[in-house]
């Protein structure tokens, strides 16, 4: 039975880290290297290089953005934080790397606020990645049944009763776990984020050049597409102002 | 090297003017041909013993050498200087247009031969004027001066220039009438530069000059040093002067005198110098972050007044700057110090002169800073950056770093430490903000876009939990319905063999077999309870027993009464023989106990 769960989680685990091999550990001390003797330039090819491969990791996403904000590309070094959040939502050195380039973007958008419980629930997603969850989720579903089955079979009338109510809290944790896993791999996946990549973006009032101006924003602004249309897409700002954008002008985050 | 050795020596010998002997030649620079001039050699405080003439095979001598003796005594502040000297003058004429050297000439006094430099002079086509009269004192006939006669020029050395490169300016006045004064001079202003005055002459020096074939006078008014500050074409605003020449009189024949004696006017021009245009270039891009500005030919050092000092105590690092450049307007470079040390504003020491159209000479930047902790301290490297004008890029020198080591200070209450612990606390500062570091350890690599909520693995994986959970409920199930099934078979039959078990002790308690009556009481006694609650012989205890009792509601009388008689029993078994009274209530008691039992436990 513990082998067996063993290998249900040792499993999961391998399942999750590809069988990369050693081409792109090399890759990434060398891009260090270059990264640590300021050649950025390098140092993101080597990168990049990696990130072609076929494989990810939050701390990729992260040095790429580190190394793109230091040869001061604000719009993709946003974009790259806003990759490795994905992976690791609740990692501090992200938050705060990607909290200095947002301040060194020139937009400034207030976002609207939102209701505290909301706020609360997107909060305890990002306790973990989506993947994090999932294992998570299948432990706590596992510890639910083996409480059932004690409940079932075990003798004594209190033990139980305990092993029974236990069983039940553990279950409702076990949904709870798999609907948050769910959830940020739905946040994780989400393919209606860009970041405003050209300098200066009008904002037009149609999918039109002849539309009428409604806004102007800069680079490294993250916005959120509603709809696309040719060569269009309706975007809405974090406070809520909407308009349309050339699809050009905008990459998107995934 | 020789040229210095010259000039002290001759600086030497206008000290000791009594004590040496000179010989110098006077020739003017420029001539025409045709004109008679004088070449003058001159052995100042000397007894001449011999004069050997130089060599001037391209003019003609037309007299001398003839020999001249001056005498001076000069009384100065109650000094008397006395000299003397020899002069030795020909009157030359230059037959043919050219450049010429007139060789050495030397003397030989007291068995020391004195030399002249040699001289060059420039011939020139001579004008039509006739030969003999020498023009320098030819005023000019009639009251019109025109502008060829008298001008002023402005001489910029160079026209295009970078930012901060020094440039001269000469104002220099050519005429060739008789200039016998100057009025109203109005000298340029430099708007655009930093300008400083180099020379400024007390007396005006007259030297000839050749101007497009034609000799003129020429005076150095001012000589200036100037910076642009600038850039783009900078207009240098005309200067002015107002020259008082001598003009003969043309009237002539009134009087006879007037044959002999000429009569002379005094005529003003307004003489202009043209406004000239320098072009600054802006210096090239690509200036280091250290440039401020100097633009030459520099080195740095850097120096420190103590290189051990107590915490608390002044100490002074210098920054020297030395080389040749617009030094004298150059900046303090920054320096790093420690942190925790405090750094007052630096003084500045110029020792720049003006050499030769540039400033040279070095510039010391003294910091005085006072640590506030103790401990060794590096100074780092002072950077400076200047624009090379020769090589045209910007070079970056650093000086070498200061090694401080600062001691513990002692005495807290000298004068110089007003400094206690503890008063100066401060919050800890944030100097910058940046991006924190990349991470450097190689990550758990992953398939792009993958997730395992949701993918083909995590159905299986909760299906394989399912199925698992399904077999283990299935088998638990089974095993618990057989051995339920035993337990009820046991259940039942408990009564019927504790009968058969008190039957048989009560045979053997008649045959007398008293340990034999006691086992076999005993273990319907054990059996009996085993049965009904369902417990295997080795999970039987009598702990295990009571609490199972407790849990199906039992008495505890009865318990306590069941359990001190399977007690008596096994007591009874080593114990000595009780008697058959005793014997027969244990068993009765047995039988009651058991048949009570049988009633609770139903």
């Amino acid at each position: 039975m513990k082998k067996l769960l063993f290998l249900i989680v040792f499993g999961l685990v391998s399942s999750l880290t590809a069988a990369a091999g050693e081409i792109p550990d090399s890759l990434w001390n060398e891009a260090n290297a270059y990264y640590a003797g300021e050649q950025y330039q390098d140092a993101l090819d080597h990168y990049l290089e990696i990130e072609n491969s076929g494989v990810e990791s939050a701390d990729l996403y992260y040095n790429i953005g580190n190394t793109y904000f230091k040869m001061r590309y604000l719009a993709y070094a946003v974009l790259y934080y806003e990759k490795a959040l994905r992976l690791a939502p609740n990692d501090p050195d992200i938050t705060y790397n990607l909290e200095i380039a947002r301040e060194q973007c020139i937009d400034r958008i207030e976002p609207v606020p939102t209701f505290f419980v909301a706020d609360w629930i997107r909060k305890s997603h990002q306790i973990m990645s989506s993947d994090m969850w999932g294992v998570v989720s299948i432990g706590v579903l596992v510890l639910a049944i083996l409480f059932f089955l004690l409940f079932l079979f075990a003798r004594g009338v209190r033990f139980r009763k305990a092993a029974f109510i236990l069983s039940i809290i553990i279950f409702l944790f076990a949904v709870m776990t798999t609907i948050f896993a769910w959830q940020s791999k739905k946040q994780a996946t989400r393919k209606d984020i860009a970041i405003v990549l050209a300098a200066v973006s009008p904002v037009k009032a149609a999918p039109d050049t002849q539309g009428k101006d409604l806004l102007v924003i800069h680079e490294g602004t993250r916005v959120r597409i509603l709809e696309q249309m040719g060569t269009w897409a309706r975007i809405e700002l974090e406070d809520g102002r909407q308009g349309w954008v050339a699809l050009n002008e905008i990459v998107f985050v995934y | 090297m020789k040229r210095i050795i010259l000039l002290i020596w001759t600086l030497l010998s206008l000290v000791q003017a009594n004590a040496q002997g000179q010989f110098t030649v006077e020739a003017p620079n420029v001539v025409a041909t045709g004109e008679r001039f004088r070449l003058v050699f001159t052995a100042t405080n000397l007894e001449p013993e011999t004069f050997n003439a130089p060599e001037m095979e391209n003019f003609m001598v037309l007299a001398g050498p003839t020999t001249s003796t001056m005498n001076r005594l000069e009384y100065i502040n109650g000094r008397r200087t006395q000299s003397r000297s020899v002069s030795y003058t020909y009157i030359l004429e230059a037959g043919t247009t050219g450049k010429f050297m007139i060789g050495e000439a030397s003397v030989v006094a007291d068995k020391v031969t004195y030399r002249t430099q040699p001289v060059t002079i420039e011939v020139i086509q001579g004008s039509s004027s006739p030969a003999g009269t020498v023009r320098e004192q030819d005023p000019v006939t009639g009251t019109e001066i025109s502008d060829q006669d008298v001008f002023l020029r402005l001489d910029v050395s160079k026209r295009r220039v970078v930012k901060g490169e020094p440039l001269t300016a000469t104002l220099k006045l050519y005429t060739r009438v008789n200039v016998s004064g100057a009025e109203d001079i109005r000298f340029p202003t430099f708007n655009g530069f930093w300008s400083q005055e180099v020379y400024a002459p007390q007396q005006i020096d007259w030297q000839r000059e050749n101007v497009n074939g034609e000799i003129y006078q020429v005076a150095t008014l001012r000589r200036y040093v100037l910076l642009p500050q600038q850039s783009g074409s900078i207009k240098i605003d005309p200067s002015e002067i107002v020259c008082v020449i001598q003009v003969r009189n043309t009237r002539r024949g009134q009087s006879l005198l007037d044959e002999f004696f000429d009569s002379y006017q005094t005529v003003r021009k307004r003489v202009l110098a043209p406004a000239v245009t320098v072009n600054v270039s802006e210096l090239p891009a690509g200036a280091p972050a250290t440039f401020k500005g100097a633009v030459g030919k520099f080195s740095i050092s850097a120096g420190i007044g103590k290189e051990s000092v107590k915490a608390h105590d002044a100490v002074s690092v210098f920054i020297t700057i030395t080389g040749e450049g617009n030094i004298n307007l150059l900046e303090a470079p920054r320096v790093t110090f420690p942190v925790d040390f405090e750094v007052y504003d630096a003084k500045i020491t110029d020792n720049s002169r003006s050499t030769g159209g540039t400033f040279s000479g070095s510039k010391t930047f003294e910091y005085p800073v006072i640590p506030r902790s103790h401990g060794d301290f590096t100074i780092d490297p002072v950077e400076f950056s200047y624009y090379d004008i020769n090589s045209k890029r910007y070079i970056t020198i650093r000086s070498e770093p200061l090694q401080l080591k600062v001691e513990r200070s002692t005495d807290l209450t000298a004068p110089g430490a007003s400094y206690t612990p503890g008063t100066h606390r401060r919050a800890v500062e944030s100097l910058g903000r940046d991006i924190r570091y990349i991470r450097t350890t190689v990550p758990a690599w992953r398939s792009k876009g993958k997730y395992l909520t949701g993918s083909y693995l995590y159905f299986v994986v909760l299906i394989l939990i399912l199925a698992v959970t399904w077999i283990v409920y299935v088998v638990l199930n089974k095993r618990r319905e057989h051995m339920s099934d035993v337990i009820r078979v046991r259940n039942s039959k408990a009564n019927k063999i504790a009968r058969i078990r008190l039957k048989t002790a009560g045979v053997l308690l008649k045959q007398q077999l008293f340990e034999a009556y006691y086992e076999e009481l005993h273990r319907a006694l054990w059996g009996y309870i085993a049965d009904k609650l369902g417990l295997s012989q080795a999970d039987c205890s009598r702990e295990r027993i009571t609490e199972m009792l407790r849990e199906r509601n039992v008495e505890t009388d009865l318990i306590q009464n069941y359990t001190d008689l399977i007690e008596s029993c096994e007591y009874a078994r080593y114990a000595p023989d009780p008697g058959q009274m005793e014997k027969e209530r244990i068993f009765d008691m047995a039988v009651k106990a058991i048949s009570k039992m049988e009633q609770a436990l139903k």
